[in-house]
Parts: C-alpha cells; structure tokens; sequence
C-alpha cells in the first residue's frame, strides 16, 4: 500500500456521507415525497427513516473511518514498532483548488495521519453511538427529523474541522461546528432562555474566532502557507519575525503573539478562561447534544488545534507557559464551581471545563500525546456520563435537580453501573482509562522542563493534582446524590421513575466498555502493556522531554501516582460519606459558616456578572448610543424622514407654482426665454494663454467660429501703442481673428484687457494678468 | 433687398405681437390665435434662415410639419374651449383654474 497516495478518495466520502445525510433528511426527501404524493411524504419523513439515514451516514464514515486507519495501521506495524522509524501513515485527498488569488493558493484538501485518525475515530464513533441514544431519547420530540438533520450536519463540520489539511480548511469546519452547535443548543428555541443560551454560546465563541482568524492572517502573511506542512517548513519566517509592538504598550514577539492569537481561539471553543461562560449554558440543548458536541467532540477542537500546531507551540515558550496555566486555572476553577451546582448537567458541564483544562495543560507542558490521549478518555467516559444523565433526566421526566434525586439505583440498574463506572474513571481510579490519562498528564506536569518559566512545573502540577481530589469529589457527590440515599423527589413520581430503553442503555454500555479498557492503548511505560498510542502519534507529535532529574525515575513516578490516586479515594469517600444516604448534616454546617463563600460558589464566582457589569452593559450603552443617536436620529429623522419632508416640500413649494392660470405659465415661459436668450447673446470671455518665449504671449478666445470681434489692451494702459508695439493699442481698434500674439518690452507682470463684442454691439471686458518671462519660462 | 434680418425681424415681430396677446388677453379664443402668431413666427424664422442657405430643405420640412401639428393642436385646443364653454357659459381662461397644484 501506498502511504502518501495524494489522492486518497475515501477520506472525501468519510466527510461528505454526515453532509449527505443532513441533506436528505434536511430537505431533499420531503421534496422527493411531495413529487411523489403525499403517502410517500409521510413514508420518507417518518422516523425510522430519519433516524436509519442519520446512522447510516455517520455509522458509514466510522466504518469507512476504521477501515481505512486498520490499513494504515498494518502496514504501520511492518514498518517499524519501534516508534523511531515507523513511517507515518500519510492519506491526502486534494478535493479541488479552492482559492488561487495573488500570492494565496489554497486547496480544499484532506489530510488523514496519525493525529487525525485518531480524532475521526473518536468523532464518527462517539457520533455514530450518540446517533442510535438519540433515537430513544428524542423519541417523543416532534422535531425529531430537524435534529437528526443538525445532528448530521454537526458530523460534517466536524470531520472538516478534523480532516482539514490546511486552518482554512479547518476554520469552515471550525464555524461550522459552532453554528451547529448553536443551532442544538437552541434547539427548543420557543423557550426564550434556551435560545438566549445558544446565542450566548455563538457570541462568545465569535471572540474567540477573532483570535483565531488574526493567528491565521499573521501565519499566512509571514510564512505564504497556511497547510501544516508548509508552515512546519517555513517556520523561520515566524520565528525570526521580530516583535510586534501592540499599540505601543507591550512589545511581544510574533511567534508568541500567533499562538496566544490562536489560543484564544481555542479557549473560546473549548470553554476555557476566559471566555468558558458558554459552555454551562449550553446545556440548555437536548442532552445528546450535550454529550456529542459539549463534552465529546466540539469542545476539544481547541486541544486538537493546538497539538496540530504542535510545532509553532513549541516554538514559544511563554505561549506554551500561559496555555499550560490557563488550562490549570480552568481545570481548577471549573472544578470549585462544580462543587456548588444541583443541575446535574450543570455539574456535568463544569467537570467538562475542567477537564478541558487538563487538557490545556497537558499541551501547555508539551505532553501533545497525553493531552490527545485524555482526550479521547474523556470523549469516552464524559459522553457516557452525559448520556447516563439523560437517562436519568428521562426517567425522572425532565428533572435535572440533583436534590430531587436519591435511591435511583434500584429503578435503573443499567444507568446507574454505566454511570458508576465513568464517575470512577474521571475520577481516576487505578486501571481504569481516566486514571492513565489523567495520571500521565500530571507525571509529565511534574516532570516536563520548563526552560522560561522553572517555577511553572510545581505550580501547574500542584494545582492538577488539587483538582484531580476535587474532580473525585464532586463526581461522588453528583453520583452518590442521584443514586444513592432515599429518593428525595415527589412521592407519586417515585412510581413513574423507570429504566430507559434499550437504545439508550446500550449506547451507555458500550461508552462504559470504552471507558473501562480505552486506557489499555496508552499505558504509561513501567506497564506490562506497550504505549501503542504513543508510538501510534510520535511520528506528528513533537514532545517536551522529561526532565533529566526524572527521566526513568519509577520512584518519583510512583510516588505521585500514589499521592492521586489516595487523592481520589479519598474524594470519593468524602463524597460518600457527605452524600451518601443524602446531604449530610455537615454540609448545611460549612455552607452556613461561609455563607458569602457559597453563594459566591454557587453563583459561578460571578464570572456573568462580572461581564455583563464590563462588558455587556457598556457595550449595550453603546449599542443604545448607536441606536439612539445614529439610527433614530441620523438615519430615521435626517435621511429617512428628512428625505421624505424634502420631497414633499419640495412637491408642495413647485405646487404653488402651478397655479391653473395659462397666462402666468406663458409668463414664466417668457421669463426663462430672456434668461436664455441674455446668456446666448453675451461675448464668451475665456482665452487662453500661449508663452511662446522671448517675451512673447500668443492669445486664444476658443470660440472660433462665433461672430465675435476682439479688441486687446495688452499693457492695460488704456492708451494708443507707439512705435512698433502693433497690437498693444487702444481699445477702439477692433479684430475678428480669435487669436492674437504680443511681444512684450521685457519680463513682468502686465496687465491685459481683453473686449469682446457681438455683431449687435453687445461687449463685456475682461482684465487678465500676464506673467511674462521670469525664471520659470524657457527663452 | 429683402435680406435675412428683414425676415428674422418679422418672423420676431410676429412672435412677440404673439406673447403679448397670449399674456394679455383672457379670452379663450383669442390666446388660441396669439399661439398661432407665435408659431408663425418660428415658422418665419425657419423658412427664411432655409431659404437664405438653400443647401437643404430642413427649415421647409420642419415648417410644414409644424403646421400639421399646430392644427391639430388647433383643433385639440377649439375642443376645450367648447367644452370650456359649456361647463362655464364661458370662455375665460383664469376661470379655467381647475387644475391647479
């Protein structure tokens, strides 16, 4: 097989198939079914049709998907296991030339290599499970066919955004995730704080955007190539670009300036400070949606970019330093909030930013493979967590408040031990898949070098170690709330509470399957186990090394993974033991000792509040500025109705002239004649003036053929000429010829009078000044 | 000998005894034989400026069918002034303000 075939078709069909079946179920049958009659309409939009379409096309682009990379795979173990000289498996599909204007040329290209398979399998099969939970939760929805069409379309996105071998690529499927996921979080848009969240979600995610779009102007500009490949090879023209200075305050090196550009944009799409405030919001959506694109897919599309351009990352040592600390201020952050929050989706999507944060941080110190690795765990175990939430909201009939809950474990067995089983792999616990993710992004926190920043290391792995406890313990509390204790909710609903169907509990399953043995790729090395996944990326991802001091250093690693993993224990115990047979009475103790401290908690930290005291109102004062002065006022009075009054004004003033009397008609008639008739009849006065050098001036009346006679003054003495001065006479002598020619005496400034008279004796005079001579004029 | 400004003199003569008529007087009728002056006397102009330059025949032309419109015209403007008449018993024309803006 032919690693670097150019023209790889399948990779086309993985990303058009999602695409295809939005479009059926969009709108293209439902008009093959008004072609056809109206029983055939019915036919071709009913669900199972819907719902076969949707999987069919995902599930399809998974198998193409996995096909494809088991080849790759193959032949990638001939070559070579040993990861050094293992040849990267390289598929490139150049669809068509896209943009050729000026120095730009684009292709819409593909590219599939180790990095991206990875993420096409977890996309496409995440996607492909969430598709078949959707036909048991949506089952009631009467815009079921609606959903499964953004569903689609959400899939196609996201495959551009994985496939893409260049950022514009990228960038469409980057857009076009956040439309399709502000379009799901709005999904029940008639409930207006549903659909002010999917707004807020798609305003938020436009700052970041920005971010993203100047990194991909500056690397274009820069380097001339916006394809991975090409910037790699031209990454010189970024680094030795010098600094740019930023409205003269800060002065930042262009290098480090594209990647904080770029991060932005990452934290915008992956929820993290500043710009996380979405994301919790967004769970206004249906849940599958929330599982898929809030806590699977979409919202690592920020990792996944920023491990692409692992290279230019890694180039910057103050970028690297800030992602690393702003994904463990994120992880840490969003895990204290989580504390706080009785939605059980709310916790859920906090837990989301959290780990969202690890994941900034695992790339922030240059462990790109861990950082992919966690993030496909965590596609694993927190799709399964936010579909076993959707269970239980199913069962609870759309009760998400953790409070109401308690005891749910006897009515839903299969929901409670699918949900039992990722609470205790994003908590960490040994052998389970989180626990190698999450523990290999804290060793290399610890361990990796941080040349500009020594005390960043210590700092950020404190804090992931801090977070991973809290992580522990309100996953436990979330879980030992809804499922353990008694049930706390209305008594008459405890009967109704029942078990989901089996299109939503084997999707759970087969996520809890994932979440149990997805580790086992990726095993850290004193394992028994190789680290396929690690061999499997090493030929895309560069890496930070470890630390002299801690290279081999099995004692220091043990040592910390002890340390988290009595951590987790030791949260998850706390979670029992203050939630376990509902809150205990401590709880009430501690939050009423602090009261300001839990509300604030409770309250998001305020972060909303805070931008909407900065940001939002003062930019709503502007918009009311705007509105008031330049719409109300400019445009609607001055231009609009302003217009209008000039118009009828105008209409009114002309109306007064048109006063039904013949005679004054005639008269104005008459008037406008003379008007006329005066210009028509008066001497046209323009000449024009010729230096002929050697003081001589020629004079030009343009109106050659006018029955006109000239008479000239060419000094303006008013007085006859002497001697052989032929022209310069007195006004009475009288010429037809247009043009005349003076020679003046010497250089100066004279006087000319000009006459000019009709054959009726009708004369106007004109005086005009004559520079003769001088400096400026060739002799 | 007739020369040209002879003509034009006339043909502005004709033109003005027109427009004075026209402005001056309110009779119907009698503005409608002042527009006929005043056409005639464009006419003059037309023929007497091709007669002395006879190299085409455009004044000519334009003349005779100026005077196919002006009766039309004529008989447009005799139309109104029976209708005029018969509306207001008579033939006044600052009576026949109706359409004013």
């Amino acid at each position: 097989m032919n690693y670097t075939a150019d023209t790889f078709w399948p990779l086309a069909i993985i990303l058009a198939l999602p695409l295809v079946g939005a479009i059926l179920n969009g709108f293209l049958l439902d008009w093959i079914g008004m072609v056809l009659g109206e029983r055939a309409r019915k036919a071709l939009t009913s669900r199972p049709v819907v719902h076969g379409v949707a999987i069919a096309a995902v599930g399809v682009s998974f198998l193409i998907a996995a096909l494809s990379i088991f080849g790759a795979l193959m032949a990638f173990a001939k070559t070579g296991h040993h990861g050094e000289h293992a040849e990267a498996p390289f598929f490139v599909m150049t669809m068509w030339k896209w943009i050729q204007v000026g120095g730009v040329d684009l292709d819409a290209k593909l590219l599939l290599d180790p990095l991206s398979s990875v993420m096409i399998l977890v996309v496409t099969g995440v996607s492909s499970i969430i598709h078949i939970y959707s036909t048991g939760y949506m089952a009631h929805d009467p815009a079921y066919r609606r959903f499964f069409t953004y569903l689609n379309l959400f899939v196609f996105f996201m495959n551009c955004l994985v496939l893409g071998d260049n950022l514009a690529v990228m960038f469409v499927g980057w857009e076009g995730v956040g439309l399709c996921s502000y379009l799901l979080i709005g999904f029940w848009y008639d409930d207006r704080a549903k659909a002010l969240a999917g707004k807020k979600a798609f305003i938020t995610n436009r700052v970041g955007d920005f971010g993203f779009i100047l990194g991909m102007f500056l690397i274009g500009t820069l380097t001339g190539h916006l394809d991975f490949a090409g910037i790699k090879e031209n990454l010189g023209a970024l680094t030795g670009a010098g600094e740019i200075s930023i409205l003269g305050i800060v002065s930042i090196s262009t290098i480090t300036l594209t990647c904080l550009l770029l991060f932005l944009g990452a934290t915008g799409k992956s929820a993290q400070i500043p710009l996380f405030v979405w994301l919790p919001d967004a769970m206004a959506g249906p849940t599958p949606v929330s599982a898929l694109i809030h806590a699977a897919t979409m919202v690592t599309a920020g990792v996944y970019m920023v491990a692409r351009l692992n290279f230019l990352f890694l180039a910057s040592p103050p970028a690297m330093t800030v992602v690393a600390i702003v994904g463990a201020v994120t992880a840490i952050t969003a895990a204290l909030i989580g504390f706080a929050q009785n939605d059980i989706k709310k916790v859920l999507a906090y837990s989301t930013v959290s780990q969202l944060g690890y994941m900034f941080l695992a790339v922030g110190v240059g462990a790109y493979t861990v950082a992919i690795f966690h993030l496909m765990t965590h596609a694993f175990f927190k799709a399964c967590l936010f579909l076993g939430s959707g269970s239980v909201i199913h069962g609870m009939h759309a009760r998400q408040d953790i409070r109401e809950m308690g005891g749910l474990r006897k009515k839903m067995p299969h929901t409670h031990w699918t949900f039992a089983v990722s609470v205790a792999a994003i908590s960490g616990l040994p052998l389970l898949s989180g626990f190698f993710s999450k523990d290999e992004i804290l060793w290399r926190a610890f361990a990796n070098g941080n040349d500009y920043a020594p005390w960043a290391p210590n700092l950020v792995y404190t804090v992931g170690l801090i977070t991973a406890a809290m992580t522990a313990f309100y996953m436990g509390r979330v879980y030992f709330m809804t499922f353990w204790g008694k049930f706390r909710g209305p008594a008459e609903l405890w009967d109704k509470v029942h078990e989901s169907p089996y299109s939503m509990t084997v999707p759970l399953m087969v996520l809890a399957g994932l979440a149990v043995v997805g580790g086992y790729i990726g095993t850290p090395a004193w394992f028994p186990l190789p680290n396929w996944f690690e061999h499997w990326l090493h030929p895309v991802l560069s890496e930070v090394h470890v630390r002299e001091a801690m290279h081999h250093n099995l004692t220091m690693e043990f040592g910390l993974m002890g340390a988290s993993i009595a951590l987790a224990f030791c949260g998850l115990f706390l979670g029992y033991y203050l939630y376990g047979n509902g809150p205990h009475p401590l709880v009430g103790k501690v939050t009423g000792a602090v009261p300001w401290l839990y509300k604030w908690v409770a309250g998001k930290l305020w972060v909303d509040e805070l931008y909407g005291l900065f940001i939002y109102r003062p930019l709503g004062w502007f918009a009311a500025l705007c509105h008031r002065v330049g719409d109300r006022f400019l445009i609607d009075k001055i231009m609009v109705e302003g217009s209008g009054w000039l118009a009828s004004s105008g209409g009114w003033m002309a109306s007064k002239l048109h006063g039904g009397r013949v005679q004054r008609y005639v008269g104005a008639m008459a008037l406008g004649m003379a008007v006329i008739l005066y210009f028509v009849a008066t001497p046209r006065t323009e000449v024009e003036i010729e230096h002929q050098g050697n003081n001589t001036v020629r004079f030009v009346a343009p109106y050659k053929d006018a029955p006109y006679s000239y008479s000239w003054d060419f000094d303006g003495d008013s007085l006859e000429a002497k001697g052989d001065e032929r022209w310069a006479r007195y006004e009475q002598v009288w010429t037809t010829s247009s043009s005349v020619q003076h020679r003046y005496p010497g250089p100066g400034t004279y006087q000319v009078v000009m006459r000019v008279r009709t054959p009726w004796k009708f004369e106007r005079k004109r005086v005009i000044e004559v520079q003769v001579g001088g400096p400026g004029e060739e002799d | 000998m007739i020369t040209l400004s002879h003509c034009l003199v006339l043909s502005a003569v004709l033109f003005f005894t027109g427009m004075t008529g026209f402005l001056l007087r309110r009779n119907m009728l009698v503005s409608l034989m002042c527009i006929e002056l005043m056409m005639n006397g464009a006419f003059v102009a037309l023929v007497s400026y091709n007669r002395f330059n006879p190299l085409t025949q455009d004044g000519q032309v334009m003349t005779l069918i100026g005077i196919v419109i002006a009766a039309a015209e004529a008989a447009v403007g005799l139309a109104i002034a029976v209708n005029l008449y018969k509306f207001t018993g008579e033939v006044r024309t600052d009576r026949a303000s109706e359409m004013k803006g």
